[in-house]
């Protein structure tokens, strides 16, 4: 009577895993006679792949629970092909597993095309994830991905917690490179200003272009004075860069983020504030270098200075 | 059976119970593709005044998967730390820990980590590394088996009920079933799991094993695909302190299919300590 079922039967032990049945139609599906089949370890006729999953995931639910359906398997064939199957099986109190084995080609083509459906997907997601993040010219992100990214970093240094510095970059005297060099020209300097201040920068910090020739930086669980350090690499990055003979150089300012702020969005206006306030000090002072601008728990106190740290090329075109 | 103070927040992640009290604590660490519900038909075999602790990997089981962050759990460090993390919330040290298969490795991370947590780890079918890297090691599999259990396993998902659960159900049905079909015995959800997968079929500890802390025990299966015979002499072999228990069992899940064995093993090893 099995003989008939338009699918593959086997009964096997639970305990050594032993083939008690095994019907035609499976054996034909393998290229075995059930003879063939009968007394032989289940093992034997699973891909490694299919013994991993029967091990670690099927065998103790159904050692648990009784009963496994629906899983997809790959057996090998006498010949050495791989039949992949799907399977319903059943333990029972008498120490076996009956198996109702079901061929599977067409659904497992079906599958795999799913996959590979989702897969490329997954990663035309992610590449115009990062094509919507990324500023074209310079690869940097882009000043919307950077507020983005900013407050993930405002409540990762809230958890640490750690603190979190942000600078403003701005290159000096850029309208005067674009009127006088022509815009192809400010292109190339901005994207070796961007290259330079990446060259300083560690994977867990943050850089953005801003706005036209400004640049933000935020340094992760570094102080005022580690921002000053990093500001120090920031100038003394740049000094290879030339426009014709004239150095390129930029005014930075910094300011510290105020993490006992609920309001991510609240701290970082605040500190971006803060900067830009210290940015055009720096600007005022003579431009190519950095001050830094304290801020108070509440309101930030204006004008004070910390320090001021000067860049030594002189100024740029 | 007692839940944990729910207060801490570790404890929940970890979906962490407690069962007994007394001075000894075991803690058992489920393997890949399952949950602390493989422990119940061992966890019989241990007295009262033996107080056992049992917790699901963030991601498998009933841990808060909402927990899940896909760079601490690319490999076995970020499952150890959940270890660390949980004997620091229930304020436990000098504990045995039994770890099953892929747990073995990440007990015994989180003890070169923190050895002042553990006295001794017991070791159910370890393996350091599933990969054969030829010639000196056989873990059992080729790089192109292991890509294939990613795939088998990604076209499991596909028909699994419980990926196509909430779907299948609508959002009208209350969240009622869906939990309930979720949680079935190892039920894990095929976003976490092809992680816990990926960390554990392609790395390699075998290393890490010649600087364990503290006395183990290997308990081997002596038929066991996933982790042969000559790979548990291996880890003895590279172990120090190491004591080696050969188990005449068909499989992988010792504690499933021969429970009453390992606990007597475990208990010899705990009294000779």
């Amino acid at each position: 009577m099995p003989e008939r079922f338009p699918c593959g039967l086997i009964v096997c032990s639970l305990d050594d895993r032993k083939l008690s049945f095994a019907n035609d139609y499976v054996a034909s599906m393998l290229g075995f006679s059930s003879e063939e089949m009968i007394g032989q370890a289940l093992e034997m006729f699973l891909s490694k792949a299919s013994l991993i999953f029967m091990d670690s995931y099927v065998y103790p639910t159904l050692l648990e629970s009784g009963d496994h359906n629906e899983l997809q398997l790959t057996l090998i064939a006498k010949d050495g092909d791989r039949v992949p199957v799907l399977a319903n099986i059943r333990a029972n109190d008498q120490g076996f597993m009956h198996w109702a084995l079901f061929s599977a080609i067409e659904r497992d083509k079906m599958y795999q095309e799913l996959i590979e459906t989702r897969d490329q997907l997954q990663r035309q997601t992610q590449k115009l994830k990062r094509l919507a993040a990324t500023d074209p010219l310079t690869g940097m992100l882009n000043r919307r991905a950077s507020q983005e990214r900013l407050i993930e970093l405002y409540d990762q240094s809230r958890r640490a917690p750690s603190p979190l510095t942000l600078l403003l970059i701005d290159i000096d005297h850029f309208k005067q490179v674009n009127d006088r060099f022509g815009h192809s020209e400010g292109d190339r300097v901005l994207v070796e200003v961007a290259l330079a201040i990446n060259s300083t920068l560690r994977s867990v910090d943050l850089g953005a272009r801003w706005g036209g020739e400004e640049f933000l930086i935020v340094l992760y669980a570094t102080d005022t004075q580690g921002a000053i350090e990093s500001s120090r690499r920031i100038h003394s990055a740049l000094e290879q860069i030339r426009i014709e003979q004239h150095k390129v150089s930029v005014s930075i300012g910094v300011a510290k983020i105020d993490l006992n702020l609920k309001e991510a969005n609240q701290a970082i206006d605040q500190a971006i504030s803060a900067a830009d306030t210290a940015l055009y000090r720096a600007k005022a002072m003579g431009r190519n270098r950095t001050e830094v601008q304290i801020v108070s728990a509440s309101a930030f106190q204006t004008g004070t200075r910390l320090k001021a740290v000067e860049g030594e090329v002189k100024k740029g075109a | 059976m007692m839940t944990a103070d729910t207060a801490n927040p570790v404890l929940v992640r970890n979906n962490v119970s407690v069962i007994g009290g007394g001075s000894r604590t075991l803690v058992f660490g489920h393997g890949f593709g399952c949950d602390q519900t493989m422990w119940r038909f061992l966890t019989p075999y241990f007295d009262e005044d033996t107080r056992l602790v049992l917790y699901d990997y963030t991601g498998c089981g009933g841990s808060d998967v909402s927990q899940f962050d896909g760079e601490r759990y690319a490999d076995l460090n970020g499952y150890a730390l959940d270890l660390i993390e949980l004997c620091d919330a229930l304020n436990l040290e000098s504990v045995c820990f039994v770890g099953h298969s892929v747990s073995a490795t990440i007990g015994l991370l989180a003890a070169i980590k923190r050895p002042d947590l553990f006295s001794s780890l017991v070791f159910v079918c370890p393996s350091p590394c599933f990969l054969n890297i030829p010639p000196e090691y056989e873990g059992g599999f080729d790089r192109a088996d292991l890509e294939e259990l990613i795939n088998l396993m990604d076209k499991n998902h596909v028909g699994w009920a419980n990926y196509l659960a909430p779907v299948v159900m609508g959002e009208t049905n209350g969240e009622g079933m869906v939990t309930e079909l979720t949680q079935s015995f190892c039920s894990t959800d095929p976003t976490f799991l092809k992680p816990f997968a990926l960390a554990t079929f392609f790395s390699d500890h075998r290393a890490d094993f010649e600087r364990c802390p503290v006395p183990s025990l290997i308990l081997q299966s002596s038929t066991d695909a996933l982790a042969s015979q000559q790979v548990g002499e291996y880890i003895h072999a590279n172990t120090p302190h190491s004591q080696l228990a050969l188990i005449d069992a068909i499989g992988h899940c010792l504690h499933m299919t021969h429970p009453e064995q390992v606990a007597d093993e475990i208990h010899r090893f705990q009294s000779k300590l």
